[in-house]
């Protein structure tokens, strides 16, 4: 068990470093360099010299990479291009913040719900109640995050007016203020969020509950409640968890979009200015961060089937002790 | 919404902006009403166009827009028919040659930590402008000024020396980098915000609300609403929602894609403002086959403008008869430029085409009106036999790559006065003449203009000038676009081009 987890992190680590380069050679060989994209059309050559040797880009690439990525390991994550007086890390902080209440309140609603639906779409197959739920939820998985975000936001902000449509708080503000802007963004991730989950769930109800170790229970007089607490949803949840870590893990990308329809100051919106405004740093640093939070949820999901899953468990007890 | 942005950034680097342009401060004579307590409050929405970078410095290259004329003043502002006002400045006059300016402060105002305001302050916020450091975008535009002798005779007087005559130099303090800000201020006025304006600065936060209220002592008399916030959506989609919510008042420049759904809402009223904003095709004039004046000429004779207008613009734009000066300007010429086939086909065969032409015509999506106006431009040519190549290019490295360095491209530019487009796009030489042309004629009468303190002469001058260029120069320019704004409709005295922040209320619903 430890061995294993010993060796998912060093695994990690080498992907971070993978990625890492790659976010490095991909703001590389954007068209054009950012000295032209920065000045446009007031790129004079002198104020493009000036510029270049400003952010050093008149350095070797593979000597800029070593030291961004030796610095940014360190926790100097330098200053923001388009924002000179702004250092990085505490702007992703606080950004960070907001994306981490808005996306667990979403992650664990969502959570409990499909967990729950999903289980009884399963256990009630074919029913009017599965008919509806697993209907219901394929609308909300076709349906692209920013068209829901838009229907949420014109009913409950335009026609209706009970929530703000957009966010108009301050980066900085509390919880308490940023609160009724999260519901809507919320929700919206929720609805997609749902629909994945639950139909992962349900199918592996429908698969446990047709398995022989049921069939056999029931045989053997096994009460029904008990059969669905004992056998069923332990048994049905496990392959659940990386749905629930996929869909985590898809979090971190849909807030990018949900963030900019709603104007909410969370690092998917720091994101998609950075990115207009050719911020590289910044663009680079939210890529890692990103990389990072992705990565360590799968670790999470997998130690947690592992823990969950006595013959897996089993089996790598014996992998390590030998 | 990017192209938007951009479009817009680049509109502001560039002068004037399309949102700068909207917004001139305005002040009705001083004997309104003055019992009515400023109340209400007016929210505002901005585009967040420096990502949070923006400071209220007025002359800085990322100055905080929307709050620049509710916390400052300029020494002139700009009335409803283009004319010239007094309003720091109470009055001004020049010697003989247009060389030497005088300008007589207003007394009695002050600023809003109640230093009195004298011409100290304007010499200072001239030298703030002029600081090569700040990189501001009214240095180039106030370059004309000999900055180290500019002087202040007494309190109440300054006296501008210029490097060469100018007869409108006045025009060029309504720059926004001339709002007057307070003597010895440094880097603090980017946060503060001090000026002589209605507004006080409560609270300053770009990215989320910023906030002012209203300024009892204003020398003008106290502003109609108390406050006014101004909160940051870089989505043009979410401003609209944000205003469609009722969480924002008013709305700057939308797109004419909305125009349907406001008009299904009877609470907001739709305001549609001439600009001098315009996109234009650029011809090299030095490079075959546009270096052939009647090549050029049978290349403007092919635009149907009218037709240009409706299906581009839906409508919400006037004609132009390629030359940049705008309906709205004191100098405006109408330079009436039908569309004529027979004669195109007829000067292309003159200079030796008669099997008619092809071009390629470089576009992108770096304003939103180009890609429509380049299709349309290639069907309206092909009746003259001119074949026109469409080449799409990103809009990255656009103004480096291909703007200036291809024969035959689109550009686009914010409003400008007469003299300031005709000089920096136009004349011999300018460093943004995007056509190469070059004129010897053309020049002489902008100079004679600049020296030419008579008004209607002045004037027949930048006609004359604006026909040349008409006639002769590399600019195919079909339009003017309006700006289109939305305002709740209980919002008043926000409909016109030059509105005064001061003197809009808010109704009680």
């Amino acid at each position: 068990m430890v061995w294993f987890v010993v060796r998912r992190v060093i695994s990690s680590l080498v992907t971070l470093m993978v990625v890492a380069t790659l976010i490095f050679v991909a703001t590389e060989v954007l068209p054009g360099d950012v000295a032209t994209a920065v000045l446009g059309r007031e790129a004079t050559p002198k104020r493009l010299a000036e510029l270049r040797a400003q952010l050093q880009l008149d350095r070797p690439a593979t000597e800029r990479y070593w030291d961004w990525l030796s610095a940014f390991v360190q926790g100097d994550w330098g200053n923001s291009l388009a924002r000179p007086q702004q250092e990085i890390r505490p702007l992703i902080g606080e950004r960070l913040r907001n994306s981490l209440w808005l996306s667990s309140i979403a992650g664990i609603v969502g959570i409990v719900i499909s967990l729950v639906l999903g289980v009884f779409a399963g256990l009630y197959r074919n029913r009017w109640f599965d008919v509806v739920v697993s209907t219901v939820s394929l609308i909300g998985m076709s349906l692209p995050e920013f068209v829901i975000g838009s229907l949420l936001m014109l009913l409950f902000g335009v026609v209706w007016a009970l929530l703000p449509a957009v966010t108009i708080v301050q980066p900085q503000a509390t919880l308490g203020e940023l609160i009724p802007s999260m519901i809507l963004p919320s929700l919206t991730l929720v609805i997609v969020m749902v629909a994945y989950i639950l139909r992962m769930v349900r199918s592996s109800v429908i698969d446990v509950a047709h398995s022989e170790y049921v069939q056999m229970a029931y045989l053997k007089g096994v009460p029904h409640r008990r059969v669905v607490w004992r056998h069923i949803i332990p048994n049905a949840l496990i392959p659940s968890i990386n749905a629930v870590a996929l869909t985590i893990a898809w979090l971190i990308g849909g807030i990018v979009v949900v963030e900019s329809v709603f104007n909410f100051p969370g690092i998917g919106r720091l994101l998609s200015s950075a990115v207009s405004d050719r911020d590289l740093p910044l663009v680079q640093a939210l890529g890692l961060v990103g990389a990072v939070i992705y990565i360590g949820i799968n670790i999470c999901a997998d130690i947690a089937t592992l823990w969950l899953t006595p013959r897996l468990r089993t089996q790598y007890w014996r992998t390590a002790d030998e | 919404m990017q192209s938007r942005r951009q479009f817009l950034r680049i509109a502001a680097t560039l002068g004037v902006a399309a949102v700068s342009t909207a917004c001139g401060a305005t002040i009705a004579p001083n004997n309104a009403s003055q019992e009515n307590a400023s109340k209400g409050t007016l929210r505002l929405v901005h585009t967040l166009e420096w990502a949070g970078k923006e400071v209220l410095d007025p002359a800085s290259p990322v100055r905080f827009f929307p709050t620049i004329e509710l916390l400052y003043n300029r020494l002139v502002r700009m009335d409803e028919s283009g004319k010239l006002q007094p309003e720091l400045a109470e009055s001004w006059q020049a010697n003989a040659t247009a060389t030497e300016w005088t300008f007589n402060l207003r007394k009695n105002v002050t600023f809003h930590n109640d230093a009195a305001f004298t011409a100290k302050d304007v010499l200072y916020t001239l030298n703030n402008v002029m600081n090569p450091k700040l990189e501001s975008p009214g240095a180039a535009v106030l370059a004309i000024v000999k900055a180290a002798e500019v002087k202040a005779v007494d309190d109440y007087t300054v006296v501008f020396p210029l490097n060469q005559p100018h007869a409108d130099f006045p025009l060029l303090l309504l720059h926004y980098s001339m709002y007057i800000i307070p003597d010895g201020i440094g880097d603090a006025i980017n946060t503060t915000g001090i000026g002589t304006g209605p507004f006080v600065l409560k609270q300053f936060a770009p990215e989320g609300m910023t906030t002012v209220v209203a300024n009892p002592k204003y020398w003008n008399g106290a502003p109609g609403v108390a406050q006014v916030d101004v909160v940051g959506i870089a989505d043009a989609e979410g401003r609209i929602s944000a205003l469609l919510a009722d969480q924002v008042d008013y709305l700057e420049a939308t797109s004419p894609d909305s125009v349907a759904l406001i008009q299904q809402k009877p609470d907001y009223a739709l305001i549609n403002l001439p600009s001098g904003n315009w996109p234009v095709f650029v011809m090299n004039t030095t490079e075959a086959p546009f270096d052939d004046v009647r090549v050029r000429t049978a290349m403007k004779l092919v635009v149907d403008r009218d037709a240009m207008v409706k299906s581009v613009l839906g409508g919400y734009g006037k004609v132009s008869g390629d030359h940049p000066v705008w309906p709205g300007d004191q100098y405006y010429q109408d330079v009436p430029r039908p569309r004529d086939i027979e004669k195109a086909k007829a000067l292309l065969a003159e200079a030796g085409f008669p099997n008619g032409l092809e071009v390629t015509l470089y576009t992108s999506d770096i304003d939103v009106n180009m890609i429509p106006m380049t299709v349309l431009y290639k069907e309206m040519a092909a009746e003259a036999g001119i074949t026109v190549n469409i080449q799409q290019e990103a809009a990255d490295g656009y103004w480096n790559d291909i703007w200036m360095q291809k024969p035959f491209c689109c550009s686009s530019w914010g409003e400008r006065t007469a003299d300031q487009v005709l000089n920096e796009v136009y004349r011999s030489g300018a460093s943004w003449n995007e056509t190469f042309w070059s004129n010897a004629e053309f020049d002489g009468l902008l100079d004679q203009a600049r020296q030419q303190l008579d008004y209607a002469q002045r004037k027949a001058l930048y006609q004359q000038a604006q026909q040349l260029l008409s006639d002769e120069g590399g600019a195919i320019i079909p339009f003017f676009t309006d700006i289109l704004s939305v305002a709740h409709k209980r919002v008043k005295n926000i409909n016109t081009r030059y509105f005064d922040y001061a003197k809009v209320t808010i109704e009680a619903s």
